[in-house]
């Protein structure tokens, strides 16, 4: 059997308005060494159908339909474990990928594991307003707080993170092609999380191994009504705030992100992680007492990741006040000691 | 059409051993396998060993490293060229003990659980450590001595028995186990920053949420000698292996949330096993043991960083805890000092 280049997955869910469109932006690229996984989570439309259809003209497709719905993350998970390709691209089932995308994402030095092209945004009409002056106006990408720089390193992709979090600079993931060894090393997707996934994922990786980067929209990235995205605009709390409090949970205690921390902790030495995630734990508990749904989601996150109650608990009373105070008196303290020694030396000379 | 059975064997200076085990393995009465040898650069005749046999059998793949990258690096790159839908691993030292142990295996495991370990039979040089072999014979549990004449061992179970035996390893070396690939990509590889007791960790996040088949049957041989790289490191990296390691193992099944049902184990336990007490008292017996030796010292600092929930719970000093603690429930200092954290 021989192994392809490039795995492209596409995880489909009730896709099946504009997936034809994605199948074929996919099938017509110039490089052709490549299988194409598509991985239905039990989707209740014509999904199934176009997919059959597809497959019959083309060889390279492979079908998957899952015995149950896995949900959004786990059905990324179970394509990627699919996949056999050296390198893996994820398209999503509205997304498009110009014809020469993969040729021009593959043009990169072979000591690169991760390349990430420009985006280029179709809003369709009917979004709210909201979503499409977040897409046009507040969106910030690595192109706009490095421009012209290509090969970022993991100290570069860290310090953009930090200084905008919790903004994606990465992009979406249809924007992304990774080398295979990445998920030996830095494992999958963080089922736990429900929209920020994708980022963490890829923050994870760029953290570690750098991005090479393209400035050229290779791909589309077709914001709808029904999209993932556009969807998760809605509800609020779980969305946003549970997954930012994840996203930061990993920051500050996973030991993937520890070449983070210390490109953070580098150009910024006073840099104290845990109080950071410490207040944003405990401001979240607050604000999850308004509604008893969320209060019970808080519960169940924090059960898992034992380091958020610990860390809500460790209140810092007058925390910047006090410390200046003992500060001083440390500083003081460390005077008064050296001044001693000084002192006592020529006494014990003598 | 990939092969029902991976066996991988990393090897490193093994040429002594090499050829028994892959006799013992060839020579298995279950054919439907691929051997993958992954050479972490050996400087002995080990690579050369492997590829005469690989002319005699096209099962065997051998891989060489393109740099050396430390025992734990070349286990997960074994899993990483494994191609089978079960994956075994015997170490070069090892030895499959009778022709059908791999069939004995494979007819026992179950799907669904997706993880089984055998018994484990010690063999030891004569250049071995008197205290350590005492302990082997003596002290070590295996899960037959946990629960007798079981074969499937619930989730619930195995974490209660790790929980009681903590933290001895009841699953053995990798040479014992057998799982499913998949398992792997779901639970994530071998952690790279244990030195010795990385099996366990793996083994135990896997087990404690699938449960375990235990395969009394069939044994391994587990070949101790001076040079193995479990007594190597007993003299010269004891502080990494007996201090860090088990610190990090605590730090895992106190906050990877993977093990979150072993927590809930702990806690409904009779009586409940105060894991993060546990663990912050082995914070501090860490920092104390690695008193003035820069070495040790350096080796801890590392860890910190990788880890920051250690310094978290240094300062969490515990007084009087049990006493205290039922009159006010949990009471933990805090430190006032800030402390630097990345």
């Amino acid at each position: 059997m021989t192994i392809p280049k490039v795995s492209i997955l596409i995880p489909t869910y009730n896709g099946a308005r504009y997936l034809a469109a994605t199948l074929e932006s996919a099938l017509s690229q110039s490089f052709g060494d490549f299988e194409l996984i598509v991985c239905d989570d039990g989707s209740k439309d014509e999904t199934v159908s176009i997919v059959r259809d597809y497959q019959k003209k083309d060889h390279r497709i492979r079908f998957f339909q899952n015995p149950t719905n896995l949900g959004l993350v786990q059905n990324w998970n179970h394509a990627l474990m699919l996949a056999q390709g050296e390198w893996i691209k994820y398209l999503f089932q509205d997304d498009l990928l110009t014809p020469k995308a993969l040729e021009k994402m593959l043009c990169v030095p072979d000591s690169a594991s991760m390349v990430c092209s420009k985006l280029h945004y179709i809003l369709e009409p009917g979004i709210v307003e909201e979503t499409r002056d977040f897409f046009e106006k507040r969106l910030c990408q690595i192109a706009d707080i490095y421009p012209g720089k290509k090969n970022l390193s993991y100290q570069d992709i860290s310090l953009a993170a930090f200084d905008h979090f919790p903004t994606n600079i990465i992009g979406e993931p249809v924007a992304i092609l990774f080398h295979r060894r990445a998920i030996s090393l830095y494992g999958l997707a963080n089922p736990d999380m429900i929209q920020c996934c994708d980022y963490e994922y890829f923050l994870r990786l760029a953290a570690n191994e750098g991005l090479f980067f393209i400035d050229e929209p290779l791909v589309s990235f077709r914001v709808h009504p029904d999209s993932a995205t556009a969807n998760n605009m809605k509800k609020r709390f779980r969305k946003d705030t549970m997954d930012n409090l994840i996203l930061r949970h990993e920051i500050v205690f996973n030991p993937h992100y520890h070449k983070f921390r210390a490109a953070v902790c580098e150009k910024k030495p006073n840099m104290d992680f845990v109080n950071l995630f410490a207040w944003f734990a405990r401001d979240t508990f607050q604000r999850a007492h308004s509604d008893p749904e969320d209060l019970e989601y808080f519960l169940e996150i924090a059960a898992k990741y034992p380091a958020i109650s610990l860390c809500k608990k460790r209140f810092k009373i007058f925390s910047s006040l006090f410390e200046k105070i003992c500060g001083v008196i440390s500083l003081r303290a460390n005077f008064r000691e050296k001044r001693n020694s000084s002192n006592s030396l020529p006494n014990k000379a003598r | 059409m990939s092969p029902k059975i991976s066996v991988c064997i990393p090897t490193y200076n093994g040429e002594a051993f090499l050829e028994n085990c892959l006799k013992s393995v060839l020579s298995q009465t279950f054919q439907d396998i691929e051997v993958v040898i992954a050479d972490d650069r050996s400087k002995d005749r080990t690579l050369e060993i492997a590829r005469h046999f690989a002319e005699t059998d096209k099962r065997i793949k051998v891989y060489r490293n393109p740099v050396n990258c430390g025992p734990t690096n070349n286990f997960n790159w074994c899993l990483y060229l494994a191609q089978g839908e079960w994956v075994k691993f015997i170490f070069q030292d090892d030895l499959m003990a009778s022709p059908d142990f791999l069939e004995r295996m494979i007819s026992q495991v179950d799907d669904a659980i997706g993880i089984a370990c055998c018994r484990r039979q010690y063999v030891f040089d004569p250049g071995v450590d008197e205290g350590l072999m005492r302990w082997f014979k003596e002290k070590l549990k295996q899960w037959d001595d946990v629960y007798p004449g079981q074969t499937k061992i619930s989730a619930r179970e195995v974490c209660r028995a790790a929980l009681d035996v903590f933290p001895m390893n009841l699953f053995g070396e990798p040479s014992a186990l057998l799982l499913k690939r998949d398992l792997i990509r779901e639970y994530g590889m071998f952690n790279t920053n244990f030195i010795h007791s990385t099996d366990a960790e793996l083994s135990l996040r896997i087990a404690s949420n699938r449960g375990l088949v235990f395969i009394s049957d069939s044994p391994v041989i587990i070949h101790y000698h001076a040079k193995s790289t479990s007594s190597h490191n007993a003299t010269h990296r004891r502080y990494s292996r007996d201090v860090l390691d088990h610190l990090v193992l605590l730090h895992e099944i106190n906050f990877h949330p993977v093990f979150d049902r072993m927590r809930e184990e702990a806690r409904n336990g009779h009586p409940p096993v105060d894991l993060l007490g546990k663990f912050s008292y082995e914070v501090r017996m860490a920092r104390a043991k690695a008193g003035e030796d820069p070495v040790c010292q350096e080796q801890l600092r590392k860890m910190e960083r990788l880890y920051p929930a250690i310094r978290l719970c240094a300062g969490r000093v515990k007084i009087f805890s049990t006493a205290l603690n039922k009159v006010f429930g949990k009471v933990g200092l805090i430190n006032a000092k800030p402390i630097r954290y990345y």
